[in-house]
């Protein structure tokens, strides 16, 4: 028995997939590098975390892609979440390295396909407000809470001047309630009204949506954390759009403008959808 | 497109001074998308405050809980004269429609596969619109959840062609849900604060009946014509219960009365052959359910409502059971909840059918709802 499984062991490499490599967003050859170990994106259902929601926690690594932009990430995917990985660093413009089980070559495979379509664009972020990342892990769990309830906040080490600022500490947003992200996420959210902020997601709770736009381009990217597929998410997004371009998923439905935001419908999609809207 | 907020129908409905729901807390409900009323709305519509009430014993067989047809097509005929005054089945239908309506039927199958809104009883409604001309595909039974329609298999007992539509294949889905018509309100500080109608009811059909049950229900205390037509119809609503504490208090009313759900619903068919007393809108323990063998039959879902209401609460009166009004009923869980009718999931809110009634839904006020009551 002892040999077999020596045997296994072996030969187990052989059959494993090759990883997955993404740089700033996009597919590429590995390389060795130095890597820190990231979570395999996924839904916890086992986490019991007090929160002013009873949304489901969602294990992502987007934030963390956009708080420390040239560190490279690697993550163990062999047990499953390898697409949903893939798809997540080239939604967040990660850097990472996934090992990745042989079931999934055929959706990293699509997935890098959809990748090579997308256009490369140079457009910015777009952001709500700038929150003042002081480095330390609290600041880190606000950004995720922000990330994952869809916020568009920038981490900044120094406020530039040219958004609303949020800081621990400042009025009610007190060192305490950060103790509580969510609670803390939640305030902001209060704070910003729900009315003028540039992402609102509807009809999941299970996706994080990152928008790039230069107010007459948008990118808008979604990757659905939950294991089954998301029928009908509703968007609704900063400016005004008419036309679009759907190079993952099917092209958006009910596309329509409304007093300065976009609102369109994602129709199905399993992990990964993109689309470009334009004026 | 932003119609307007409910504070502002309250105002304009006068409430806000009311002394139940100056008690309360009612969030910030904004309808968008809501098409203009019609000029008689479905609810309360032709017979505000009036409901025919029909027993026959023979209704259901109490050992196999199996219906007896020919007793429902007997309830049904004399229901609907009696509501309308016509002479004759037919003409009792056609009070109500006409050859070139699409109807839809809001059925109910949460508490599936006992009690649910019968296939007796929805096969004799689509035997009454087809005998006004109305085409078989013209008929739409709808409900949120495909797989609870599924285990009442209704085909089975329908003409080819009726249609059936769950909004839901996989819990959760939103494609069935109209982006253009929804009720906005955060509630707990939830991320998808939306509820949109379905888009059968929104686009497809030009008018509804209502077909839901007797009910207990955990989060409103009863749930009957408001709440089948209101959370049957839009998606995302069990958000508004969480932590021991429930909104439907308003929110059923809300979403009753948004447009077009409100001018659509123009019958309400009360199936009471069957009921819950404890554990609903779900019918899990046969020793909760219990048999009014009744039907009722009305435009107005808010005097339906509250009468039945008293009708489950008398039942666990019977049965040595707390009040649904009791505020101070022990909250367990669900399996707690299962084996003991004195604990519940949440507080129970029969007040959100008085509400309904001061959205102008219906007449809530028990002395001012005239009965008719048929025993055959």
């Amino acid at each position: 028995m002892r040999v077999l499984c020596l045997l296994v062991a072996a030969l187990t490499p052989l059959a494993a997939q090759e990883p997955f490599c993404v740089e700033k967003g996009r597919p590429v050859p590995c390389k060795p590098a130095q890597r820190q170990k990231a979570a395999v994106p996924r839904i916890d259902p086992q986490v019991s975390v007090a929160s002013a929601t009873r949304s489901p926690w969602l294990v992502s690594n987007g934030w963390l892609y956009r708080r420390n932009p040239d560190r490279k990430y690697e993550i163990d995917a062999r047990e499953g979440g390898a697409v949903r990985a893939a798809a997540e660093a080239i939604a967040f413009s990660g850097t990472v390295l996934i090992h990745a089980g042989q079931a999934e070559a055929a959706g990293l495979a699509k997935l890098r396909q959809a990748a090579a379509r997308l256009p490369r664009v140079d457009l910015p972020e777009m952001a709500d407000f700038e929150f003042v990342d002081d480095g330390r892990a609290v600041a880190g769990e606000i950004l995720n809470l922000f990330a994952r309830r869809n916020m568009l906040a920038r981490g900044v080490a120094k406020p530039s001047g040219a958004l609303p600022v949020i800081r621990i500490g400042d009025g009610e947003l007190t060192g305490d309630l950060a103790r509580n992200p969510s609670e803390f996420a939640y305030a902001v959210r209060q704070k910003l009204g729900d009315d003028s902020r540039s992402l609102r997601v509807f009809g999941t709770e299970m996706a994080i949506v990152r928008v790039l736009s230069d107010g007459r381009t948008a990118r808008v990217h979604a990757v659905n954390y939950s294991d089954q597929p998301l029928e009908g998410v509703r968007i609704r997004v900063r400016g005004s759009f008419t036309q679009q371009a759907a190079y993952a998923g099917d092209a958006v439905e009910d596309l329509v403008q409304d007093n300065g935001f976009t609102e369109f419908t994602f129709p199905e999609f399993d992990v990964y959808a993109v689309v470009d809207l334009r004026r | 497109m932003e119609r307007r907020s409910f504070l502002q129908i309250a105002s304009a409905l006068g409430v806000a001074g009311a002394p139940l729901h100056a008690k309360r807390e009612i969030p910030n409900y904004r309808v968008v998308g809501a098409p203009a009323p019609a000029a008689q709305p479905g609810m309360p519509g032709r017979y505000p405050g009036q409901v025919v009430d029909v027993h026959h014993p023979r209704s259901v067989d109490e050992a196999t809980e199996a219906l007896d047809p020919a007793a429902v097509k007997e309830m049904m005929a004399r229901g609907m004269t009696a509501l309308t005054g016509a002479a004759s089945v037919s003409g009792a239908w056609r009070t109500f429609f006409e050859k070139g309506d699409v109807v839809g039927i809001k059925v109910n199958c949460v508490g599936r596969p006992h009690v649910v809104s019968s296939p007796e009883v929805v096969k004799e409604i689509v035997a009454n619109l087809m005998a006004l001309g109305i085409p078989p595909e013209s008929i739409y039974l709808y409900e949120r959840f495909q797989s609870q329609m599924d285990e009442v298999n209704y085909p089975a007992h329908l003409p080819a062609g009726v249609r059936l539509i769950g909004a839901e294949g996989r819990r959760g889905g939103s494609r069935e849900y109209d982006p253009a018509m929804y009720v906005d309100v955060d509630f707990f500080g939830e991320e998808d604060t939306r509820s949109s109608v379905m888009r059968v009811v929104s686009r497809t059909v030009t008018k509804i009946i209502n077909v839901p049950n007797m009910k207990d229900h955990g989060a409103s205390g009863v749930t009957g014509c408001l709440k089948n037509i209101a959370y049957g119809s839009y998606s995302n609503v069990a958000r508004s219960h969480m932590r021991g504490v429930s909104h439907t208090y308003s929110f059923i009313g809300t979403l009753a009365a948004a447009e077009p759900v409100r001018s659509k619903t123009v019958l309400q068919v009360m199936d009471g052959l069957k009921g819950v007393w404890h554990g609903g809108p779900f019918s899990r323990e046969r020793k909760y359910r219990f048999y009014p063998k009744r039907m009722m039959f009305g435009t107005d879902p808010v005097a339906i409502d509250r009468l039945v209401l008293d009708i489950v609460d008398d039942e666990r009166k019977r049965r040595g059971a707390v009040s649904v009004w009791d505020r101070s009923t022990r909250i367990g869980t669900g399996k707690e909840r299962d084996e003991d009718p004195n604990v519940n999931v949440l507080v129970r809110e029969p007040g959100h059918i008085e509400f309904a009634g001061s959205l102008g839904l219906g007449v809530a006020d028990l002395d001012k709802i005239r009965i008719r009551r048929i025993d055959l």
